[in-house]
């Protein structure tokens, strides 16, 4: 599981790292830091808390470059926070960035005029829901005893969706303000 | 360094006990009320177990709710780390560019 996880992992990167531009280079940064800094805040929703994780904003703007820009951002919280860890670090690569590269290839197309806020709360519900999906399969997967837990998960973080997809759209619709050669960059 | 400071002060209050001849009645919490023990105790007086465990547990008090603030301290990332990783990316994204820029 975790073989096939930094298998996957490592191919993403090199596609990502391909299509890396010189330009393209601070914005994965800047993103890269949005996603590392995204999952400290908590959002306290019903029972549990849960967190952001930008990996729609991430892979809507970046399209394969969100696969460096999350594992980099993963990597330094194993190392700083203790979150995942190492050995983990592919799995949990393709569980965020997988679901980010989808979105983006599917969605970046409608980044334009007022489709832009719709896509962007569609790429941060969409990319979540894919993630909890991949993270309860992988949990599921791992074991029959983990099968009520993965089952737990996904239904804690139904309302992650939600508040995933509204924080995109605004963050989306904010750049289509403020900045909207960025979202012309990501068509 | 708290565990034994907290040792410490078990072992102290159980000597304070002893000097002043303060007998140690076990199973012998009926015979008072368990929460007595906020009232100080008289020179040579009786202690049962369950009164000088109450104080106990009420000298401690602070120094385990410190205990518990410190380690959840501990647990949080920190505002040090939080910039660190920042700082990271910064220069992971700088040495790229760089990288790249003697490529051509």
């Amino acid at each position: 599981m975790l073989g096939a996880g930094a298998i996957v992992a490592a191919a993403g990167l090199a596609i990502g790292l391909r299509k890396l531009s010189y330009h393209k280079i601070p914005e994965v940064a800047v993103l890269s830091s949005a996603f590392f800094v995204a999952s400290l805040v908590h959002v306290p929703v019903g029972p549990g808390n849960l967190h952001l994780t930008l990996n729609g904003l991430v892979g809507l703007l970046l399209g394969w470059t969100a696969v460096p820009s999350i594992l980099v951002a993963l990597a330094l919280q194993a190392l700083l926070f203790q979150f995942g860890g190492i050995t983990t670090l592919g799995i949990n690569t393709v569980i965020m960035a997988a679901p980010a590269v989808l979105v983006g290839l599917m969605l970046s197309g409608m980044l334009k005029g007022r489709r832009a806020t719709l896509a962007g709360a569609l790429a941060g519900g969409l990319a979540t829901a894919m993630s909890t999906a991949l993270l309860a399969g992988a949990l599921a997967l791992s074991g029959e005893q983990f099968v009520p837990a993965a089952k737990l998960l996904a239904v804690a973080h139904l309302p992650a969706i939600i508040v995933e997809a509204a924080i995109t759209a605004s963050v989306v619709s904010f750049l289509a303000k403020v900045k909207p050669e960025l979202l012309e960059a990501a068509r | 360094m708290r565990y034994v400071i907290a040792m410490a002060l078990l072992l102290g209050l159980a000597a304070q006990a002893q000097a002043h001849g303060i007998e140690l009645h076990k199973h012998d919490e009926l015979k008072s009320p368990p929460n007595a023990a906020s009232a100080t105790l008289d020179k040579g007086a009786a202690c049962t177990e369950a009164s000088l465990r109450a104080i106990v547990r009420e000298e401690l008090a602070p120094l385990m709710q410190e205990m518990e603030e410190l380690h959840d301290a501990t647990e949080r990332p920190g505002m040090t780390q939080i910039i660190g990783g920042i700082g990271y990316i910064v220069g992971l994204a700088g040495l790229a560019m760089w990288l790249k820029s003697r490529k051509g």
